[in-house]
């Protein structure tokens, strides 16, 4: 039995010992990479990042509004905090965050979309976060995976098998292997696509129209969060990016989820911008797909924004 | 001691699923320990005295497998070998009656097969009766329940019918230990999906003391090792690629319909495969022998061999309890390819109460008949041990294993009609799309490196006791265990297969 037991023991240090080490080789190297916004997550968590202007929102926000245009524009600095596939939840807790590792910013421009307040399971792609599991505002965004059983996650290795490839990525990246992957600048992704054609199928299956839902909980509870923040010398702007018009008209309720916004902003006194119909969102050229902006899109959107729109605002 | 703290160990296992379904299992034990008793042997005036084969064993604890050769059975299961001693009724000659014997032996087997009709195919013969009487041109309103299946319970009662039926056909003498034969009934590990032990290689492990063995306690551990390697690397990897292909067959390329049908072949493989082998290692760490249920059965030369090399604890228990008592193949011909069908088509529906399994049963027995017919139903009974096999054997497996693919799809699928619809989009839906599934390289190796193990272990329990030098074997089990988190899938809890029989 105790010989039995003495090499039970060893076999398991050597074990668990690899486990970790190979964990921590895949983690080294993941965070460096720019699968996803994996790099931005490292930048956000490392801290130090000094912007006055901060980009909230979901992909609309990680590829409409570019930092470099932004920058050129204001002199301000500027980082974009876009998330890719979210709804309010999962930003609020990308927002909070941020702000426990970096300073405050002067401006939020919050990129709302007609579907921003609708309650949903589960983050989007959420392997980006894995690398930072050990930070507890991460694990409460995945909390948001309701259905998930998160206790693997403490499983060295075994946390990143929703996507083997991380695995692969993270210790090829470690041993100088690169990757081709669209890099970020300062949390923005430009998106040098072609209209994609797949809206017509799209609306195809869609011809009835759908509508967006938007929880009054949600909703309630980031008027809150405005309020906070704007109690904290935060000013706050919400903006609707454009939306290519046929794709607008599919959602049925879009007037009445603008309206909403506009109402509320008012009443909370927050700046709001609409570009749902702004010129440039008839033109599929400007996109590359029903709801996002390509890079030509962005700086004809940018321009307006900022030397328009953002300039009476701020200045 | 040792029996009553596994039995409680065991009670608390299962019912950790559902505390409720605790009653079953004890009354199914409780019935059989019963009627094992009454069918057992006793002197006329009460206390038992054991003879035959229980000379190791104190009289209380009773039993033991007498050994019976199955050439002493007679065809309606009766052991021709005089019986010794007798429990329970008695007749003035000192037996129980035969009529008696008949009688707790129909006792045991409504109990037990009444619990599994009305828990696992109540639903499906109101269903069929519906279906039926709608065929026929009336309206029919019947309402099924809503009703769980207790899990185990096909495994469990059809492990405490050996035991009656061994003790009726006095093969066993039954045992005078409660709490012995409830622990043989919920013995853990293999209580939800087997093996399914015969009383007479189970039960008397109970009477002795268990002490740790270095050796067994080793071979515990490797089986437990390439078990999860095999559930989780290869079976619930198999899964990911499987579940959308089976659920999108309409759709599916031809390519992607063979290729499921063939990870799928290798994913119940891996699953229930790694069950026993986890379930038999477990076993090892207290202490105990559980019978070997898979032995390599994708390297089977024929269907044959096949099912001697697959589920053998549930091949061997219909071909004992089922087919030799129909006559087996010492009857007319006509009369054995009835067994044999039988047999298959009773072993399709253990599986569940779906006609895809009987059509699953169904096609095995076609695929035997006429192997049988041919006199090559026992042509690979004796295993060579060369590494590299001839071309001939290599084209043997190969047809074999489509073969079974073919009918694996029917075991998968939820009904008959989407089992053809997937066949027949193998033959008929574009072979490559320009949009196809395909699996990931994780997945490719893991299979290669599989296959590749599991002939060089084939004709033993597994391929780590091949390993001798230590300097291999102890690197082996470290890797083995870190390919296991490597390329295991954790996202999500996926039960095993067998766990809904």
């Amino acid at each position: 039995m105790n010989e039995f037991l003495v090499k039970l023991f060893i076999f398991s240090t050597i074990f668990i010992g690899l486990c970790y080490g190979v964990d921590y080789l895949i983690e080294k190297g993941i965070k460096t990479s720019s699968y996803r916004e994996i790099s931005k997550w490292s930048e956000v968590i490392e801290g130090g990042i000094d912007a006055d202007i901060l980009i909230v929102g979901s992909s609309r926000a990680l590829v409409h509004f570019d930092p470099r245009i932004i920058e050129n524009n204001t002199g301000f600095t500027c980082y974009n905090l876009g998330l890719d596939g979210s709804k309010y939840e999962s930003q609020k807790k990308v927002l909070n965050l941020y702000l426990e590792h970096n300073k405050e910013p002067k401006i939020v421009i919050w990129s709302l979309d007609l579907g921003s307040f609708q309650s949903i399971e589960g983050v989007y792609r959420y392997e980006q976060f894995l690398p930072f599991w050990d930070e507890k505002m991460v694990k409460s965004i995945l909390k948001l995976n309701k259905n998930q059983d998160q206790d693997y996650l403490n499983i060295p290795i075994a946390k990143y098998s929703n996507n083997p490839y991380l695995k692969y990525r993270g210790l090829l990246k470690k041993v100088g292997v690169n990757f081709s992957e669209p890099n970020l600048y300062k949390g923005y992704r430009e998106s040098n696509f072609r209209w994609d054609n797949n809206f017509e199928k799209f609306s195809q299956e869609n011809a009835e129209g759908i509508s967006e839902i938007v929880s009054e909980p949600l909703f309630g509870d980031f008027q809150d969060l405005c309020l906070i923040l704007k109690a904290r010398d935060i000013d706050i702007h919400w903006v609707v990016a454009p939306y290519y018009q046929e794709a607008l008209k599919l959602i049925v309720n879009s007037d009445e989820i603008i309206q909403k916004y506009r109402d509320v902003s008012n009443r909370i006194d927050v700046e709001f911008q609409d570009y749902t119909s702004n010129p440039l969102s008839y033109e599929t050229g400007n996109f590359y797909n029903g709801s996002h902006l390509n890079s030509r899109g962005v700086k004809k959107f940018m321009e307006v924004y900022f030397n328009h729109s953002f300039k009476i605002c701020v200045f | 001691m040792q029996n009553a703290f596994l039995l409680l160990s065991s009670y608390v296992f299962y019912g950790w699923w559902d505390w409720r379904f605790l009653g079953l299992i004890i009354a199914s034990s409780a019935v059989d320990y019963w009627c094992g008793i009454k069918m057992g042997t006793v002197t006329p005036s009460g206390p038992v005295t054991s003879t035959i084969g229980t000379s190791h064993l104190d009289d209380r604890r009773g039993l033991i497998h007498h050994g019976t050769p199955l050439d002493k059975i007679s065809p309606d299961g009766r052991n021709e070998l005089p019986i010794t001693s007798t429990t329970g009724e008695v007749s003035p000659s000192g037996q129980v009656s035969p009529s008696n014997r008949k009688l707790y032996l129909s006792i045991s087997l409504v109990f037990n097969l009444g619990l599994l009709a009305f828990f696992k195919y109540f639903n499906f013969f109101i269903d069929s009766a519906a279906d039926l009487i709608e065929t026929l041109g009336f309206q029919a309103h019947i309402s099924t329940l809503n009703l769980i299946l207790p899990v185990g319970i096909s495994f469990y009662t059809f492990q405490t019918l050996s035991y009656s039926i061994d003790v009726y056909r006095g093969n066993l003498k039954p045992t005078q230990d409660p709490i012995a034969f409830f622990t043989f009934v919920a013995f853990f590990p293999q209580l939800v999906a087997g093996p399914i032990e015969r009383a007479s290689n189970l039960l008397p492990q109970f009477f002795r003391k268990r002490e740790f063995q270095y050796q067994q306690g080793s071979d515990g551990m490797k089986l437990i090792l390439w078990g999860l390697f095999k559930k989780m690397v290869i079976a619930d990897n198999c899964a990911l690629v499987v579940n959308p292909i089976f659920a999108n067959y309409q759709t599916a390329s031809g390519l992607e319909l063979i290729m499921g049908a063939i990870l799928f072949a290798f994913q119940i493989y891996g699953d229930f495969s790694g069950y026993s082998d986890i379930a038999i290692g477990v076993a090892k760490l207290f202490g105990f022998e559980l019978m070997t249920n898979f032995r390599t059965p994708y390297f089977s030369r024929d269907i044959a061999e096949f099912w001697r090399r697959w589920h053998i604890s549930l091949s061997t228990w219909f071909r004992d309890y089922v087919y030799i008592p129909l006559g087996g193949s010492r009857v007319s011909k006509a009369k054995a390819i009835r067994n044999i069908f039988i047999v298959f088509l009773v072993s399709g529906f253990w599986h569940g109460a779906n006609w895809t399994f009987v059509f699953w049963g169904a096609i095995h027995a076609a695929l035997f008949i006429p192997i049988f017919l041919v006199g090559k139903n026992r042509a690979h009974l004796h295993e060579g041990e060369q590494l590299i096999p001839s071309l001939k054997e290599v084209f043997q497996i190969i047809l074999t294993f489509s073969l079974v693919c073919v009918a694996w799809v029917f075991f998968r699928s939820d009904t008959v009609g989407e089992a053809w619809g997937y066949l027949n989009g193998m033959v008929s839906n574009s072979l490559l799309p320009e949009n196809y599934l395909w699996f990931g390289y994780d997945l490719r190796i893991a299979l290669i490196l599989f296959l590749i193990l599991e002939w060089i272990g084939r004709y033993e329990s597994n391929w780590m006791v091949r390993l001798q030098h230590k300097w291999f074997r102890y690197p082996a089990y470290v890797f083995t265990a870190f390919l296991i988190v490597f390329w295991g899938v954790f996202t999500e809890a996926k039960e095993f297969i067998y766990f809904q029989f």
